[in-house]
């Protein structure tokens, strides 16, 4: 008789080929209801696990707020109160409609969003484009006048813009550009500081020959530079089509979802399809922007980010971005220790992203529940930290919670119960 | 006896090259690192406690 442990292992290599075979390009940057399946004029998706609109953190409440006064669906702030607690709203998980979303990850119709489809398996995935440099804006969780200005410029200017260039270099090959964005010293996570470089030099001699004015490519053109971490949204829209075709492998025990709400984490596991198991959002080891603030001040984890985690980028390759780690006020040393953890707990590893300072070592990829648990070390995730009442603060790490993963094992074992796993 | 003892550690104390190795908490490594003390550092923590059925569950999945 098959020791469940071998179906286990061969389930788990499946699983690390699917999310290593992915072919994940950039091919458009078009309005959320026109092409994520679904998606309606009264739909608002938020990071994370399901949570309900009492019990979510105040950041992503404001961040539903603006995106109801955005659309229009409300004309004042009372209104958006009202309707938004009135279950007159579908307010959702991101991962539900095949999209992810920065910190409260808030994504609403009208709103561009970047497609990445998946070429080796055919699906796409979406992610609404990160905001920029500024502090403020629906995804750090703000409703003021100026995040739906932002907004609005978003949908008008930088989405068409960035659709019509891409049409003309004819998609970007993220799988290509990440690989390349390590050897630069990203994690892409935390610093994506190469990739936003590689996409931009990519996307300039298109956009310049776009039938638009020089002001409004003047505007593009200023955000694409004002923030490096711009292409972070490209890369999590990229891991978020990896991970759909690595789901519902029979026996395997790998993390396809990771996934913050500011309350709760929650992962997914491959043979358990869209099942979430939850645990508690962890506080964040911050560098605050300002002295002005404390761990007090700020939101537990928070945001769909950490798909990048689950692909083996971010908290999982410190080593490979030893700047990352000093921003942190780390050393290498400790970078290649939380890298080696990350090995140790991985199933395998990614053949064409690899780490130069690890002698051109794939990324550590397939996140193995049972070996986290083993070892009692959790993934580290790259991330930055929302103000309690919103607002962006600094940038950090966070470890997800134990109590996911075993809530995880537990229901794996359960759906094995007639194999006799628990004699 | 005793004393060739003593003298012995004491010469290895004083007189060589010292390796330390350190285990554990890891703030003691930086330190003996600064006063120019080769280290060999043996990460170690003690083992989380796992819920019972957890604990359980591993020894049968891994």
């Amino acid at each position: 008789m098959t020791d469940i442990r071998d179906n286990i292992d061969r389930a788990n290599q499946k699983v690390v080929e699917r999310l290593c075979a992915g072919q994940p390009v950039w091919i458009g940057c078009k309005t959320a209801v026109d092409v994520i399946p679904g998606m309606t004029r009264h739909t608002i998706l938020h990071a994370g696990p399901p949570i309900e609109w009492e019990r979510m953190c105040q950041p992503m409440r404001n961040g539903i707020l603006g995106a109801i006064l955005y659309e229009g669906l409300a004309s004042d702030v009372d209104e958006a109160n009202s309707l938004a607690s009135s279950g007159r709203l579908t307010l959702a998980p991101c991962h539900q409609y095949g999209a992810v979303g920065g910190m409260t990850g808030i994504t609403s119709a009208s709103m561009p969003v970047h497609i990445v489809r998946n070429e080796a398996f055919g699906n796409l995935a979406y992610c609404v484009p990160h905001e920029g440099a500024s502090p403020t804006g629906f995804g750090w969780g703000t409703y003021d006048e100026g995040s739906i200005r932002h907004a609005r410029w978003m949908q008008e200017e930088l989405g068409p813009v960035l659709d019509a260039g891409l049409r003309g270099v004819g998609g970007i090959n993220m799988r290509q550009l990440i690989g390349r964005a390590i050897q630069m010293g990203d994690e892409d996570h935390g610093r994506c500081g190469a990739a936003t470089t590689l996409l931009t030099r990519e996307l300039a001699p298109h956009l310049v020959r776009l039938d638009v004015s020089k002001d409004v490519l003047g505007r593009v053109f200023d955000f694409l530079l004002s923030a490096d971490i711009f292409a972070l949204h490209v890369i999590m829209a990229a891991a978020r089509s990896m991970v759909e075709p690595a789901k519902k492998i029979p026996y395997s025990t790998v993390v396809t979802t990771m996934a913050r709400n500011g309350v709760e984490f929650g992962i997914k596991i491959s043979s358990l399809g869209d099942q979430w198991f939850t645990g508690p959002a962890q506080p964040i080891k911050t560098v605050f922007f300002s002295p002005e603030w404390t761990a007090a001040d700020a939101t537990p984890d928070i945001g769909d980010s950490s798909i990048v985690e689950t692909v083996g980028l971010g908290g999982l390759i410190h080593a490979a971005a030893p700047a990352q780690e000093a921003a942190f006020g780390g050393t290498y040393a400790e970078a290649l220790r939380k890298t080696e953890e990350a090995y140790a707990f991985c199933a395998g590893v990614h053949e064409a992203w690899t780490i130069p300072n690890l002698d051109f070592r794939g990324v550590p990829l397939g996140i193995d529940i049972r070996k986290v648990l083993k070892m009692g070390v959790t993934p580290i995730l790259d991330t930055a930290t929302a103000h309690k009442d919103g607002g962006k603060i600094g940038i950090g790490e966070a470890r997800a919670p134990r109590e996911a993963f075993e809530a995880a094992l537990r229901a794996f074992a359960n759906s094995h119960e007639a194999e006799s796993i628990d004699a | 006896m005793a004393d060739e003892a003593h003298s012995l550690s004491g010469a290895l104390l004083l007189g060589e090259k010292k390796v330390v190795v350190n285990m554990g908490v890891e703030v003691f490594e930086d330190s003996l690192r600064r006063q120019g003390i080769e280290v060999v550092v043996v990460r170690w923590q003690p083992p989380r406690e796992l819920p019972q059925d957890v604990a359980r569950l591993l020894d049968r999945l891994l």
